[in-house]
């Protein structure tokens, strides 16, 4: 599954655009910053999994939804975060559908993708 | 950057479009489809620039898998977690950077970092990924270690029971009928754990003599409070003895006497009953200390709580 301890890293130029972005332009950031933000950003990733797993288990669900990472979300006391995601998630749905439309012939699927207990086949 | 592409790309299919216009001195055909390619596949890149902006999906994916219980994922859960990492990431740096901005720097450093995770509850889970600096590190156990050492008698706690209270405890079986009116004997208890030590030790090394206050029952039911002095030497003698009887025998005594008011009290060290004797027990207690240690934790929790 994972190789090496780095898979597990979100990768460091989209991080440090990232902390670029939130930052004034004047303003520096030390290696070790960057390093330690993105080590918590791949933690936060895990932790919000290991809550939307326990949302979704409680409902008798197999699958991680939307909904669950929202409720999640809500219970780790981010929920200054679900506005944007909704907000994101729309889009997405959009973007989806009109793909489907503009795929008309090729795919009748129109909830959602879930995907199959097979990581190898995900894995890049 | 994208707009000067698609800007210079019209720009240029004019051209094409002109030369195709003028007459067919080219291959005209291959431009007049080469061109909307182009334009086609620039536009396409604008979409799929959009995406790139965000986390890698795959990336996510394989850290969600990392738990057992993710099993199946829907297809927008990567990109909802891509967008939470992001928001994340940004509101992380923010609060970070005004630690930077309060100690007049102009670089994040690391220590901003595990300051703002220390003084937000929302960030709690992160305390052990992104450690305090070393510097700040021993400060806080310097605040934790000296206090017991440095203590004086009034840090430790003592809490003498009466004989006749153990024994309803049932702790004890000594037999107190009349004992208290004048009692010779003092039983330490300290009970079996080796924790309380530590302050205790402190207390060796200070010249100071101990004061107890010893509580009596007199025939008639009052309780009347005889002071004990007992020299740190004496009292490292009892620990001693205790360490020794709560380890090894639990029948070892150790005597002392101490140097006493009126009544020339012995204090006696013993682990087991003495029948037929007064005893008082004299007992540290630990939950006590440990309450104190748990309130002084819970007081920095908070403290760092409502800096949030």
């Amino acid at each position: 599954m994972v190789e090496r301890i780095e898979d597990l890293n979100l990768p460091a130029a989209v991080v440090a655009r990232l902390i670029k972005e939130a930052l004034p332009p004047s303003a520096n950031v030390s290696k070790e910053a960057r390093a330690a933000i993105a080590r918590a950003a791949s933690v936060f990733v895990i932790y919000l999994t290991a809550s939307s797993t326990a949302v979704a288990r409680k409902k008798n669900h197999k699958a991680i939804t939307a909904q669950h990472i929202l409720e999640a979300l809500d219970q780790l006391e981010f929920e200054s975060f679900v506005a944007p995601l909704n907000e994101d998630l729309e889009n997405y749905r959009k973007v989806i559908k009109e793909k489907k439309d503009s795929k008309a012939s090729s795919k009748k699927d129109d909830t959602m993708e879930v995907d199959d207990a097979e990581p190898e086949q995900d894995d890049e | 950057m994208l707009y000067v592409n698609g800007d210079s790309i019209i720009d240029i299919d004019d051209d094409a479009k002109n030369g195709i216009d003028k007459g067919q001195k080219l291959s005209e055909d291959q431009l007049e489809i080469f061109w909307p390619n182009v334009q086609l596949e620039v536009k396409n890149i604008k979409q799929v620039d959009a995406k790139t902006q965000v986390l890698p999906l795959a990336r996510i994916k394989k850290i969600m898998k990392l738990d057992e219980n993710a099993k199946m994922i829907a297809a927008e859960a990567p990109l909802l977690f891509a967008k939470a990492a992001e928001i994340f990431i940004q509101e992380l740096t923010l609060r970070a950077w005004i630690h930077t901005q309060g100690n007049k720097r102009r670089t994040l450093q690391k220590s901003d970092i595990a300051t703002a995770i220390s003084k937000c509850d929302q960030f709690d889970f992160l305390i052990d990924i992104v450690p305090r600096e070393e510097t700040s590190k021993p400060a806080r156990k310097e605040s934790d270690i000296p206090k017991p050492s440095s203590s004086s008698t009034d840090q430790v706690h003592y809490y003498f029971q009466l004989a006749q209270q153990q024994a309803l405890q049932g702790t004890s079986q000594s037999t107190v009928a009349h004992t208290a009116t004048t009692p010779q004997n003092i039983i330490l208890t300290t009970g079996n754990t080796t924790t309380s030590s530590s302050p205790v030790v402190g207390n060796i090394q200070s010249t100071q003599p101990i004061q107890f206050l010893q509580q009596v029952v007199t025939s008639t039911g009052e309780i009347t409070h005889v002071p004990i002095t007992i020299t740190p030497n004496q009292l490292n003698l009892l620990r001693m003895g205790l360490g020794n009887g709560a380890n090894t025998s639990p029948a070892q005594q150790v005597i002392i006497p101490t140097i006493q008011t009126q009544q020339a009290p012995i204090v006696q060290v013993t682990s087991n009953q003495q029948p037929n004797t007064s005893n008082i027990y004299l007992g540290t207690n630990q939950h006590q200390q440990q309450s104190l240690h748990e309130d002084k934790n819970k007081n920095i929790a908070n403290q760092f709580r409502r800096n949030c």
